[in-house]
């Protein structure tokens, strides 16, 4: 027995002796911690002074704010907003020093005895240290750190500070941070306006704002804001009669989006050009101002085309409801406006739901045009090759030879052959075998040396089947090269910033706007005379049925299997390119097994766009060179119209190329200027 | 201590637990224990200790890195915009072409207002400023009041203008060779050396009054082509005693330096004539030579052609 106490009484000392240590260690522990504590910013509110980057549209609309944060003190917020938040993450707010003792006892009674289940006890001072200072990192010494810098918050500012940094810098989700910028973005109104239901959705969401996205998960949010509710009932703020009632409210979110300009995709190639120019701490940090060139209204009016556009082409493709949310199920679309005599991108759509896909078709995928690429083969042939719009081809099966290679044998889009026929017809029914001889007797790289000088940066295969669009390029890209048709041969380099300034509105600067002939007026307008017959009479016409009467000029592109449908057009103020189509390639066919054509999917895109975005606008004519004279001629003949012949054409001819017309009214035997076959 | 061993007797253990002191430390113990929490007291004592050592607390984490990475951006974009602005004072004090262009590092531009430009441009020789735009021109954007403003780039081969309307939108815009370039920037020298020391004249110097003489018989359009701005001359104090003209062309012009004696001190002034108005002063002058060699003797013969 004496034993046995003698080891007692050992053991009661050594645990003393341990306590002893610990107690010292503790201390020490604490002491050598807190030295390398972060320093609290004085005053608190400095944690939300960083500058806004500013985005702004032409017409001085603030399209976005990148970094900063939209502050506002207390009493600008809805107290049932505050009420909400302290009911759900720390109802002892008013009383604790930094610690809720009970909620510690309890949470620690909870982990340890409710396996399965894990209760946290970190109170809203905790949380903005969090914030503030650390990392999510799930380790014992950062939390003690962060208890630590809790208590100098604590010990240092007032409730009401802590309360105010905290609401206006957690994050809700969907890139709104603190409550007044939240409150705008789910509900369109400010933090003061919250209604109890508003405010308790609003408080429910720090705690997984992605997982509570109520624009993405709405019944997962309301069975969150219900939680929230029975806090308040349960805290006292509100009776479980109003807990119940606000539940039952109905909740009208605002549309994502809505109310900002549409411009998610224009903002992200814009984001990306800055970045590219001044690093991304620069963009994000340093509270830039950035004027670009996006028209707001414009960008609206290309959004709702495009997406009600896509709508109606789900309907002609029978694509199913019940994929919902799977962006590669639908058919996507893009839309760039272009203005023709600057280059400023007046809008750009990239896809038919920014929310849904991020991925920007407008520039980042290089489709093929198909024969929406014809214009520079044309552009090439007429110049290089000395033709002109009625010089005259024969449609027929042609068999292209390539070296060390089969032979390759384009078909036309019908599938059939029409025999002889001018330039400005084959144009203007996009027929392939024409183009095919084309760039057999021009050469493939003379294709790509116009296509670069109208501004194509994408690469491009040196082979016959270029011409008919066989190499990818982007949405921008045709827009802004079929611009330097709308100027008569001047190429702008599409751009989407005008100017940059600092905060202080110091210019770093601005954009000139200068353009570099890169055509020849004379040929150039040529092809635009061809080109407006695209809409007037050719593989375009639905623009025209669809209510669009300006002058305009364009080109259609369906490729292989329908897996493409393009259409780029253009006024002499406006170049505007189409592209819809899946984003896996897959063929789009209608019910009937018909394919979706530039004309079908792309054209009423453009038509819709076009009727509203030059709604008002004066009758504006493509300048006509003074070397260009205009002669009817027989579209399969390229003779001379005659009263009693068939219907003639118009073709745009420059005066060199008159000779053979002269001739033919002389009463010889018609010959041409520089047909083919 | 034996007592306490003996289990099976726990008055001595009643006795001790039970003792006075406990009693007296049971409570102290509960008092603290509650009254910190009530009070809070111990968070408070660490609180208050945190915020007496803040300053001396490294400034780390987010919150920290966030301030940094905000004030170097912001001094990147100061340097940039100061870099700019100082471009800007620089373009809009500039008193020649050259002294814009001189300031500006290959891809840097500056912004002059119209006013500003056409001041520029009537102190460019005639001949450079005629390849750079006629004047003719400058005076219809003038008239049509839609320039407003011009934008000079240096480049790696010389230098873009752009004459531009209030929206930037570019009226006219031209290229300035390098060659024409370095020409300005040679034609503002005023040397302090003597044209013997000058490499390029060496082989055609002249006295004053013979180059004059020769100049004198020129047509009135060769004159000008060789000096375009005589008013320049006129306008320097001392004497002008000698006239070199150099071997070497440049963009279309040749130099000639006009050496002044003003004291014991010899200046020469670098002009830029065109260079089909020189050559034509140069057979004139080179005929005289011929001449006047039996004459005159070596001592006039400056040029060994």
């Amino acid at each position: 027995m004496t034993v046995w106490f003698s080891w007692l009484r050992a053991a009661f000392y050594a645990g003393l002796l341990v306590i002893g240590l610990a107690t010292a260690g503790l201390m020490i522990a604490f002491f050598v911690t807190v030295r390398d504590l972060p320093r609290v910013p004085e005053p608190l509110s400095r944690i939300i002074e960083t500058p806004p980057t500013e985005i702004y549209a032409a017409t001085g609309e603030r399209l976005m704010l990148i970094g900063g944060r939209e502050t506002v003190p207390l009493n600008r917020v809805s107290p049932v907003f505050i009420q909400a938040v302290i009911a759900t993450e720390d109802h002892r707010f008013w009383s604790h020093h930094g610690i809720d003792h009970l909620r510690i006892v309890k949470a620690l009674l909870v982990n340890l005895f409710q396996s399965g289940r894990v209760e946290g006890a970190s109170t809203i001072t905790q949380q903005l240290a969090k914030n503030l200072f650390f990392s999510f990192q799930r380790t014992y010494q950062r939390k003690f750190r962060e208890l630590a810098v809790a208590l100098q918050i604590e010990a240092r500012y007032a409730k009401s500070e802590i309360l105010e940094a905290y609401i206006n810098q957690i994050a809700f989700g969907v890139g709104a941070h603190g409550v007044e910028q939240a409150s705008r973005v789910f509900f369109g109104k400010p933090a003061l306006q919250l209604s109890l239901p508003e405010a308790a959705l609003l408080a429910g969401l720090p705690k997984s704002p992605t997982r509570y996205n109520p624009f993405r998960h709405f019944e997962r949010a309301r069975e969150r804001q219900k939680v929230v509710l029975d806090r308040m009932a349960t805290v006292g703020y509100i009776s479980a009669g109003e807990a119940e009632r606000a539940y039952q409210e109905r909740l009208t979110l605002r549309a994502p989006g809505a109310g900002a300009p549409s411009g998610d995709y224009f903002i992200d190639v814009v984001l990306k050009d800055l970045e590219e120019r001044y690093g991304s701490d620069v963009v994000h940090h340093a509270g830039l101002k950035v004027f670009t060139t996006l028209d707001p209204q414009l960008q609206a009016w290309a959004v709702e085309s495009v997406q009600s556009g896509l709508v109606k082409l789900d309907q002609v493709l029978r694509v199913p409801a019940a994929v919902g949310g799977d962006s590669s199920a639908h058919p996507q679309g893009a839309l760039v406006a272009v203005e023709a005599h600057s280059g400023a991108v007046r809008a750009l759509v990239g896809g038919r739901d920014h929310a849904e896909t991020e991925f920007n078709r407008a520039l980042q995928n290089n489709r093929q045009p198909g024969s929406g690429f014809k214009p520079f083969l044309y552009y090439a042939a007429l110049e290089k090759a000395g033709l002109n719009p009625a010089a005259v081809f024969v449609d027929r099966k042609v068999a292209i030879p390539i070296p060390g290679q089969t032979a390759w044998v384009p078909r036309n889009f019908s599938g059939e052959h029409e025999g002889p026929m001018i330039l400005k017809r084959a144009l203007v029914h996009s027929v392939n075998s024409i183009a095919a001889q084309l760039v057999d007797r021009i050469g493939p790289n003379a294709v790509i040396d116009a296509a670069r000088r109208f501004g194509i940066k994408s690469p491009l295969a040196p082979v016959p089947s270029v011409a008919l669009g066989t190499s990818g390029v982007s949405p921008l890209e045709m827009a802004a090269a079929f611009a330097s048709l709308a100027t008569g041969g001047i190429q702008h380099e599409p751009f989407t910033i005008r100017r940059v300034e600092d905060s202080s509105g110091r210019i770093l600067e601005e954009r000139i706007l200068s353009g570099r002939r890169t055509l020849d007026a004379s040929i150039a307008y040529q092809l635009v005379d061809m080109m407006r017959a695209v809409l007037d009479e050719g593989t375009a016409t639905v623009v025209r049925q669809l209510g669009f009467q300006l002058p305009a000029a364009g080109k259609t592109g369906t490729t292989d299997d329908f897996n493409d449908a393009w259409f780029t057009g253009f006024t002499p103020t406006l170049s505007v390119c189409v592209w819809v189509g899946f984003d896996r390639g897959m063929s789009m066919r209608d019910g009937q097994g018909r394919g979706i054509t530039g004309s079908r999917g792309a054209a009423p895109i453009w038509a819709d766009f076009m009727r509203r975005a030059t709604e008002g606008a004066p009758r504006r004519e493509f300048v006509v060179p003074s070397d260009i004279r205009f002669v009817q001629v027989n579209p399969v003949s390229g003779h001379p119209a005659m009263p009693w012949g068939p219907r003639g054409m118009e073709v745009a001819l420059r005066e060199g190329q008159l000779g053979a017309f002269v001739s033919v009214s002389d009463g010889r035997e018609p010959s041409p200027t520089g047909g083919g076959n | 201590m034996q007592e306490l061993t003996d289990i099976k007797n726990l008055r001595p253990w009643s006795v001790r637990v039970f003792a006075a002191p406990v009693f007296m430390l049971a409570p102290v113990l509960l008092a603290l224990i509650a009254s910190e929490m009530k009070l809070n007291w111990a968070e408070r004592i660490v609180g208050a200790y945190l915020v007496a050592v803040n300053e001396d607390r490294p400034e780390s984490g987010a919150i920290w890195e966030k301030g940094r990475k905000t004030q170097a951006a912001r001094m990147a974009v100061d340097k940039l915009a100061s870099d700019r602005e100082a471009h800007q004072r620089m373009a809009r004090n500039a008193g020649t072409l050259n002294e814009v262009v001189s300031a500006l590092a290959p891809g840097q531009g500056a912004m002059l207002s119209a006013e500003h430009f056409r001041e520029l441009y009537q102190k460019i020789p005639s001949g450079i400023a005629a390849e750079m735009i006629s004047p003719f021109d400058l005076l219809r954007f003038t008239s049509e009041k839609r320039w407003t403003r011009a934008y000079l780039e240096k480049t790696a081969d010389g230098l873009m203008v752009y004459l531009l309307e209030p929206n930037n939108q570019v009226l006219r815009q031209f290229r300035v060779p390098a060659a024409s370039v370095a020409l300005l920037a040679r034609r503002s020298d005023m040397t302090s050396q003597s044209l013997e020391d000058l490499v390029s004249f060496q082989n055609r110097i002249y006295p004053a009054e013979r180059f004059f003489a020769a100049l004198a018989a020129l047509p009135e359009e060769d004159r000008r082509g060789l000096i375009p701005q005589p008013e320049r001359l006129l306008d320097v104090s001392g004497q002008i005693t000698r006239v070199g003209i150099s071997d070497e062309a440049l963009a279309g012009f040749v130099d000639v330096g006009v050496e002044i004696q003003s004291g014991a001190q010899r200046r020469v002034l670098l002009l830029q004539g065109q260079d089909w108005a020189v050559w034509r002063l140069r057979s004139l002058l080179e005929g005289k030579l011929s001449k006047s060699r039996g004459g005159k003797g070596s001592q006039e013969a400056y040029s060994a052609q």
